[in-house]
């Protein structure tokens, strides 16, 4: 188990980086935090040529906020989104408040172990996209965008559009995942994230991530999202469910109605860690409680 | 242009382990944990599962507990490194978490132990008041197939209570 | 004061506290051996073409075959070649080796090996391989896949069900799961450049007999190799048996004339070291109206792999299981087929517990689906049926020992409260969502197996006694050297404090040498729960010898008589008196002043016994309680208690270190850990992301309290306990799920009971009941 032979090269800036990326194409790999890719390079299920290592790329760790998006950049580690904070203009660091600022730790507990925590990051798990990956659900589910840089261009991804299957994104050979926007979602926004895995730390065999915007005159939802990995190739919203949810208020009978409606969408394949029938189980479940949770954590 | 090391070249690295430098030559292929074993002699730091599962592997880098099968060690170059071998003083006098380890028999063969020590001590130093449940989460990241646990939970709290680490 | 019976620090420690330990992989020096293993299941070698040496390399050098023998009629016997020839049986079966200069090296040279194979029918597994017409494992030594099956009956068995008041029909069955020691096996070989001798560091149990079997297999004197297992990593079975791949690093070595090394790693291990306990019972058991088990009928089916293992055989689960499923009750009538089946899978060792974990998962089941059966309670049940005058004969003619099977269940039911815990669970039925569960388990663990045991098995090679040597260097400091093979349990110290005693020294006097065939007595090693009883009992009689000797040359010096000496306290003084003299003072005579010896006494300080008993069994009771969430199916551990009966405790902290360990993994086989394959035979779980050992967030603390029954069975009063707590743990726990889940009509009689299982058997039994679970699938409670 020890990784076939790479070249390897650490460019200290974007555009070194994005230099090396040209050069090489897909020949070449990023490693970022490589909690994920290293362990397939040593199983040799990954075999980069090239290895371009942005460990001493200065500028893609800040957290900011501003306009309705917090902007994470690529190589923030997972145990900043523990406990969220962002670089206000006049250079403080101010703790990320809200319901996003709420859930951004409720997520990144279950994201591994702390050693993975310290050196894993945000944007190498999105650019990764295992699809029972937590940052991934996230993203899909709140309608994330994720900034790619090559040289001479930057583009906006939709994460619609950015998570293609298993480990396969929109990024090209010669694109680098520098920071993802994430909607910071005001006061009215309710949100939950449930994930059953085997074992503490382990990846989801099946997670759900709901968020739903309540009218504030009437406390019905106005807008759904349900959002859930483990279940495809990718990580896949339940427009069913949202449906379901839209316009109706929240309650033990709703969340039970999305959450059969959710079981009843998806169409999980089954593995060694759960058949279909399973997946669809765990999937009415987690949603009911991720929408209970939400629910709950509005008071 | 960034400098690129050829595969098969092995590259000169600098490792900084317990305070003292090993100029080695690895290819970029070489894991920090091969290269701590192989390389620089330090064979406290032990090889589990070689995917980031089982944690023998773990040392502190910069401080923080990580595993050193899933570094390479041309990353490591600059950064402080801090393995099982230098726990103990100079003069032999044991960490307390040794001590703790020792005293409530929180090891069996052994293998683990490196791994949960370092771990246990990146845990301890950044966060010294850390509670039992989050104690708990944070050990659960490493494997022990002797013990079943419940005396490494116990050691490292008592190092946590006596305020030791 | 005593030494024995206290919980002092183990003396293995510090060494393993600083790094300082030396595992076969720390050693370095060596080039790499990396093994090129089948990549299908079942095939015929057509080519093997690339940097490799092959069977052909091997019989070449006149290298032979394994030969695991067991004299049966019924017992098919094989010669198993180093590596793979004309066949591959199983995926990751060694085919080719490669050397390179490091392991990443030996890699790219084994991807270049290229294995020529095509491609057969597998039968993977056990239902499979039993089929008519299924692809045999070995067509041209056996017309069907059993390797073995062994049958008895009492007389009046069918008699005895006929006339029962109740029969209960059960089927249980096991997966298939790895021991998982933590450091994978390995080997490191060093040839003599003059002489020729050569040394095997190995990471194994039982270095003497793995000496043996190699030199028998490359036809050299055992005096030209040195066997040594230095820091073992963990093995708990899997490193008792001949690893091929070991024998083949002693041939490299000598072949090449250099170092070599094979450090094995984590999928290699997961794919091709040893695999255990994929078995099924079927069970047919008859109850009188007092809810008492007269007969027991079981056909039992065990999937053994390949290959036999050397020397176990493949009768290791399978016999076991014959002889021993009566477990601690009064049974009377038995009868029983146990059968083990070759498939296209990887071969079986033992592993801690070997078949009674799920021996003790069959009778725990059908304790409490007969209790509820006959409307009696599980504690009651057992009650009337566990043993309680000694000695007991069981069935197969097993003497059990002086034990407290009541008394441990009465106790560990007391200890856990049961009244207070159904309200609970009461309350939790009423209010739906996460479902508490209570398991209660009672078994019996034989332990301190010696030949006699082993004799019973008929085995090709006969394990049995252990030896010692001790002796008294003129610093007054003891050396003893031991044939029994420790890794990780603590046996050096708990010896040390039987020393100690026996000579009135301070155990950080004593030195024990182990593991190393050039300074220790031959001996079988330390496995099935034996080291204890028998490196114990060898200890303790030499050291009575030793104590002897220290007698006499202090009643000489002293001008006392012999049996008025007393050692104690680093000195030997006339009792009743304050004249004596410091022991490391004797030992300076002993030696260096051979002149004031007693006559006709052997100037030193030295003695051997050896220790060879019947066996011995301790009993156990486990409690689980468990939290099952019935919407997926997740079991959360809440307690664990265990009622342990080792007789006398050398030192209590270690006992209980085995315990808790063993208890762990018998939690994670009830629940996670599993070795999956697909129809084909493909491996699925080679990484420990897919095999799924705890971490300590899925074990509870575990509560221990002992009972000490002594016992007449073994010469220190101690009885083994390294397998309980894994025999044991599973049983409750299945029982704690069952418990748990009652209320919805759910039986579960598999293991591991993964979420997904438990998941499916909550819907079957709503799919029976019209009060099914759907109206009750959405309670908003927390995943954990």
């Amino acid at each position: 188990m020890k990784p076939a032979r790479f070249a390897y090269t650490a460019p200290d800036t974007v555009e070194g980086t994005l230099d090396a990326l040209d050069r090489f194409g897909d020949e070449a790999k990023v490693l970022s935090g490589g909690q994920s890719l290293v362990p397939m390079m040593n199983f040799r299920l990954a075999r980069p040529e090239v290895i371009v290592d942005i460990g001493r790329v200065g500028g893609l760790d800040g957290m900011s906020a501003a306009n309705g998006t917090l902007t994470v950049g690529a190589r923030v580690i997972h145990a900043r989104l523990e406990a969220p904070a962002v670089i206000k203009p006049d250079g403080r660091s101010e703790s990320l408040g809200g319901v996003l600022g709420s859930l951004l730790p409720a997520v990144a507990r279950y994201v591994g172990h702390l050693p993975i925590r310290v050196r894993g990051t945000f944007g190498g798990s999105i650019a990764h996209a295992d699809p029972a990956a937590e940052w991934c659900i996230l993203a899909r589910t709140l309608d994330a965008e994720m900034v790619a840089l090559r040289r001479g261009g930057e583009r906006a991804i939709p994460a619609a559009d950015f998570f293609e299957t298993v480990f396969t994104t929109a990024l090209a050979p010669e694109e680098l995942l520098v920071a993802v926007r994430l909607p910071i979602l005001g006061d009215d926004w309710r949100a939950g994230f449930c994930e059953f895995s085997r074992r503490a730390g382990d990846f989801a065999v099946v997670a759900a991530m709901t968020a739903v915007r309540l009218e504030p005159a009437t406390g019905a939802i106005a807008e759904a999202r349900v959002g859930v990995g483990g279940v495809a190739g990718v990580p896949v919203r339940l427009g069913g469910a949202e449906a379901t949810l839209v316009g109706e208020t929240p309650g033990a009978e709703l969340h039970a109605a999305a959450a059969e409606m959710a079981a009843g969408e998806v169409d999980p394949v089954g593995d060694l860690h759960g058949s279909a029938a399973y997946r669809r189980d765990l999937v009415r479940a987690m949603v009911a409680r991720a929408l209970a949770q939400g629910a709950g954590a509005s008071g | 242009m960034t400098e690129i090391s050829a595969a098969d070249v092995a590259v000169p690295v600098v490792l900084r382990v317990n305070g003292d430098e090993y100029r080695i030559t690895a290819e970029p292929r070489r894991t920090l944990a091969d290269a701590l074993r192989d390389d620089c002699g330090l064979t406290g730091t032990h090889l589990g599962c070689e995917h980031g599962v089982c944690g023998a592997c773990t040392v502190l880098l910069d401080g923080e507990p990580v595993r050193s099968c899933l570094l390479f060690a041309v990353q490591a170059q600059d950064a402080g490194i801090r393995t099982v071998e230098g726990l103990a003083a100079a003069d032999g006098t044991l960490h307390p978490l040794q001590e703790a380890f020792w005293r409530h028999h929180g090891l069996q063969c052994g293998f683990c132990t490196p791994g949960f020590l370092m771990l246990s001590a990146g845990m301890l130093e950044s966060c010294p008041d850390i509670g039992d449940d989050e104690l708990r989460e944070a050990l659960s990241s490493n494997l022990c197939r002797c013990t079943g646990y419940q005396t490494i939970v116990e050691a490292v709290q008592s190092v946590r209570d006596a305020g030791e680490a | 004061m005593s030494w024995v019976g206290r919980s002092i620090r183990r003396v293995e420690d510090p060494t393993l506290l600083c790094g300082a330990g030396m595992f076969v992989g720390d050693i370095g020096g060596a080039a790499a051996v990396r093994f090129v293993r089948s990549p299908v299941a079942s095939g015929l070698i057509r080519a093997v073409r690339g940097p490799a040496y092959t069977i052909a390399d091997l019989d070449a050098d006149g290298v032979g075959n394994i030969e695991a023998v067991l004299h049966r009629p019924d017992y098919v016997r094989l010669a198993q070649p180093l590596l793979a020839r004309e066949r591959v049986r199983y995926v990751g079966e060694p085919v080719a080796v490669v050397v390179g200069a490091t392991a990443a090296e030996a890699e790219d040279l084994a991807e270049q090996v290229e294995l020529d194979i095509e491609t057969l029918p597998a039968a993977v597994g056990l239902e499979a391989a039993l089929a008519p017409g299924a692809p045999l494992v070995h067509p041209d030594e056996a017309e069907s896949n059993v390797m073995l099956a062994g049958e008895m009956a009492t007389p009046e068995l069918a008699e005895a069900l006929e006339r029962a008041h109740t029969i209960v029909e059960l089927e249980i069955t096991s997966g298939r799961q790895a021991a998982l020691p933590l450091e994978a096996r390995g080997s490191h070989a060093v040839t003599e450049r003059f002489g020729g001798r050569t040394t095997l560091h190995a990471s194994i149990q039982a270095p003497h007999m793995i000496r043996t079997v190699i030199c028998d297999l490359l036809g050299m004197p055992e005096a030209d190799l040195r066997v040594v297992a230095p820091d073992v990593g963990g093995a708990f079975g899997q490193k008792l048996p001949l690893a091929r791949e070991d024998a083949i690093v002693v041939w490299l070595s000598r072949r090449l004339g250099r170092p070599v090394a094979w450090i094995e790693d984590r999928s290699e291990n997961l794919m091709a070291s040893w695999h255990s306990r994929e078995q099924r019972y079927r069970l047919r058991a008859g109850f009188n109206a007092e809810a008492h088990l007269e007969a027991l009928q079981a056909d039992v089916a065990a999937n053994v792999g390949a290959w036999p293992c050397y020397p176990i055989t493949w009768g290791v689960e399978p016999l076991m299981a014959l002889a021993e499923l009566p477990g601690p009750y009064t049974l009377e009538h038995y009868g029983v087929r146990s059968r083990g089946v070759a498939s296209h899978t990887c071969p079986m060792s033992p592993y801690r517990g070997v078949s009674r974990p799920v021996i003790t998962l069959a009778l725990e089941r059908l304790m409490d689906i007969a209790a509820a059966r006959l409307g009696v309670d599980p504690v009651e049940i057992r009650r009337r049926n566990l043993q309680s005058d000694f000695p007991h004969i069981s069935p197969t003619g097993l003497r059990h020992d002086e034990g407290t099977y009541r008394e441990a269940m009465e106790l560990a039911v007391s200890h856990v409260d049961l009244r207070a815990f159904r309200a609970r669970q009461h309350a939790a039925r009423a209010a739906g969502g996460p479902q508490p569960g209570i398991g209660i388990c009672t078994f019996s663990e034989r332990t301190g197996y010696g030949t006699p045991a082993f004799a019973a098995r008929a085995m090709g090679v006969t394990p049995g006694f252990e030896n010692v040597e001790l002796s008294m260097d003129p610093s007054g400091y003891v050396t003893l050297r031991i044939g029994a093979s420790p890794h990780g349990q603590g046996l050096e110290t708990a010896l040390s404090q039987i020393t100690a005693d026996e000579l009135g020294t301070d155990p950080s006097r004593v030195r024990v040498v182990a593991s190393d065939t050039d300074r220790t007595p031959y001996g079988w090693g330390s496995f099935a729960s034996r080291a204890m009883v028998l490196a114990g009992g060898a200890t303790y009689l030499a050291a009575q010898k030793l104590a002897t000797q220290l007698g006499s040359l202090a009643a000489e010096v002293l001008e006392a008589a012999a049996d008025d000496i007393v050692l104690a306290d680093g000195r030997a003084t006339v009792v009743g008196t304050s004249v004596g003299i410091e022991i490391a003072e004797l030992a300076r005579i002993a030696h260096h002043h051979t002149q004031r010896l007693p006559a006709g006494a052997m100037p030193g300080l030295a003695a051997q016994a050896g220790y060879d008993p019947a066996g011995t069994f301790s009993n156990a009771c486990h409690v689980a309680e468990v939290e099952v969430d019935p919407d997926t199916g997740g079991v959360s551990m809440r307690r664990f208690v265990v009622v342990e009966d080792a007789g006398r405790l050398i030192n209590p902290m270690i006992a209980d270190g085995q315990i808790r360990g063993g208890v762990a993994q018998g939690i994670a086989n009830a629940l996670l850990e599993e070795v999956v394959y697909d129809d084909d035979g493909n491996i699925l779980t080679t990484s420990l992301m897919d095999y799924l050992p705890p971490t300590v967030a899925e074990i509870p603390d575990i509560e221990i309290l002992h009972l000490e029954t002594a016992s007449d069975a073994t010469i220190t009063g101690a009885k083994g306990l390294g397998e309980g707590g894994t025999i044991g743990a599973p049983a409750a726990v299945l029982n704690a799920v069952n418990d748990a889940l009652a209320h919805l009509g759910v039986e579960l009689n598999e293991m591991p009971a993964t979420p997904e299982r438990v998941r499916a058997a909550v819907r079957a039994a709503a799919g029976r009941s019209p009060a099914g679970e759907n109206d009750r699938s959405t309670q908003e409670a927390p995943v954990r």
